[in-house]
């Protein structure tokens, strides 16, 4: 294999670890702090796509839809922990069922406003075309991408280990009966646990969307697989281990994908049965 | 000296399963109040009530008059109630630092309760980027109690603070106990005699989730019977 075609595999896949970043750490967060599998997590990625198409047809401007994405990922994120997890917290299958009888409405409505096709969604212009990378083309959307997630990631991690905020709700994932003993609103803490979740993966569609360059209802739940993986991959309740899983599944997806395609996700449940074999609980998990 | 906490007829338990059958005590301003007695006698379950980590079924629970049971656990911490587990409740991924960090109620305050606690652990000031997780249990056990003291706690419940410890390290803890009660009232949680009468003012004892009896500490001191019955120490045994 030639350097160049290493170099663009490897960029491919970083930029795939970031759409797949993005999904997971909301997920894995809920999980690690809330003890929630969330299977609407999908519907969330995939409502911050057609918000964000629907901005930027409105608008022209392509931060705006990003930031119209975040928003309505934190909004639907708010409403759904209020009103169907709150309830139901302690109830393990409860919440499964719910949160998958939540996808499919979720999906639905957006088939209902939308329609079932593929919508197409265009590059912006900034990021329109391809670099030249010692010889072979890359689009600079995904050069967009990889920024825009190396910041967010930074973002977060700054959010988790610099804010107070941040502090607690890493505490939460170890002992969240302490962190109440010491006057943390747990309620409180979980609604805003679930919205921020929420809201990444719906900034994941967002930025996804120019990414495919179409829109679709269902385009999260392969998301939801992958990010499922990483979760497992990285452990539950880790950021960090989140963001290496993201990065290991989507290098592994690209160079499959090149090599072995009809193999590309047969590799990454292997993986993630490698990790379960031998660390079931995730390279990062935090311990309890 | 006033009555900062009272418990009266306290009921609580899991589920259905009922453990406190009727606990009642008060802990006055300023003292150390040792509870006293066997295993699964229902200490612990105890200071969870207070704590609002358990249900309770029946009885009150009163801070400075005010009933307070069946509160959330966060609001009855804001009153000014710490708590230290038998655990000790570390978050174990976390710093020296961040642990405390988290104890404190007013981020603004942090040099001054820092300063405060330090004086009083000052092993901890060289500790504080290090992970919780990887201190020794002594040293555990001075963050458990010096973040508890971070919040500016009226009234601190300490459950069980010698367990795990060498002895050379229970002498060390008694005297930041005695420190820590200056400007503090303590509910402890004590099996280990020499420990609670170092420390204590006044001692209730709890038998089958029940308190039998309550007396100042001197009487502990005296009775070899309540010392061998509720504390298994052997006739003989040097209490001092």
């Amino acid at each position: 294999m030639n350097f160049p075609l290493w170099l663009n595999l490897t960029l491919n896949g970083l930029v795939l670890g970031t759409l797949y970043f993005l999904t997971a750490a909301g997920l894995s967060l809920i999980f690690g702090l809330m003890h929630v599998l969330n299977l609407a997590h999908a519907a969330l990625f995939t409502w911050g796509a057609y918000a964000a198409l629907w901005t930027y047809g409105a608008t022209g401007n392509f931060l705006w839809a990003l930031l119209a994405g975040f928003g309505a990922g934190l909004f639907l994120g708010l409403l759904l922990e209020i009103l169907f997890i709150r309830p139901t917290y302690g109830k393990g299958i409860v919440q499964i069922l719910l949160t998958l009888g939540l996808y499919m409405v979720l999906v639905e409505i957006l088939k209902m406003i939308w329609g079932p096709s593929l919508l197409g969604f265009p590059v912006p212009d900034f990021a329109r075309g391809t670099v030249d990378l010692m010889g072979l083309p890359f689009a600079r959307y995904r050069i967009f991408l990889l920024i825009l997630g190396g910041a967010l990631f930074l973002l977060i991690y700054l959010l988790l280990t610099r804010t107070r905020f941040g502090m607690t709700v890493r505490a939460g994932v170890e002992n969240p009966e302490m962190v109440q003993a010491l006057g943390a609103d747990i309620r409180i803490m979980f609604s805003a646990t679930f919205a921020l979740g929420a809201a990444l993966a719906a900034f994941g569609g967002a930025a996804a969307g120019p990414f495919f360059r179409v829109v679709w209802p269902e385009m999260g739940l392969n998301m939801q697989l992958a990010a499922f993986i990483v979760v497992v991959i990285g452990g539950m309740g880790s950021f960090t281990g989140s963001a290496v899983g993201a990065l290991v599944v989507g290098l592994s997806q690209a160079y499959m994908g090149y090599f072995f395609p009809d193999w590309a996700l047969m590799a990454n449940v292997g993986l993630m049965a490698l990790v379960l074999l031998w660390r079931p609980q995730g390279l990062f998990a935090p311990g309890r | 000296m006033t009555e900062l906490l009272q418990v009266e007829n306290l009921q609580a338990g899991l589920g259905l399963y009922r453990i406190l059958h009727g606990i009642s005590f008060s802990a006055r301003e300023g003292e150390v109040l040792v509870l006293i007695g066997r295993n699964g006698a229902g200490k612990t379950t105890t200071l969870r009530s207070i704590m609002g980590l358990t249900r309770i079924l029946g009885g009150r629970i009163l801070w400075q008059g005010r009933p307070i049971q069946g509160w959330p656990p966060y609001r009855i911490a804001r009153l000014g109630i710490g708590y230290v587990p038998e655990d000790r409740g570390l978050f174990r991924l976390l710093t020296v630092e961040e642990n405390l960090r988290l104890g404190l109620r007013q981020s603004r305050l942090w040099r001054a309760q820092l300063k405060r606690v330090v004086e009083i652990f000052p092993d901890l000031e060289r500790l504080l980027s290090q992970r919780a997780g990887t201190l020794s249990g002594g040293q555990q056990q001075m963050l458990a109690l010096a973040r508890a003291l971070m919040g500016e706690n009226r009234l601190l419940l300490v459950d069980e603070p010698s367990k795990g410890l060498a002895p050379l390290l229970v002498e060390r803890l008694a005297q930041h106990l005695k420190a820590m009660a200056r400007d503090t009232t303590i509910l402890l949680v004590e099996q280990n005699l020499p420990l609670a009468l170092q420390v204590g003012d006044r001692f209730a004892i709890v038998e089958d989730g029940r308190t039998l009896h309550t007396g100042p500490m001197e009487e502990l001191a005296r009775d070899r019977n309540l010392q061998e019955t509720y504390l298994g120490v052997k006739m003989g045994e040097v209490a001092r």
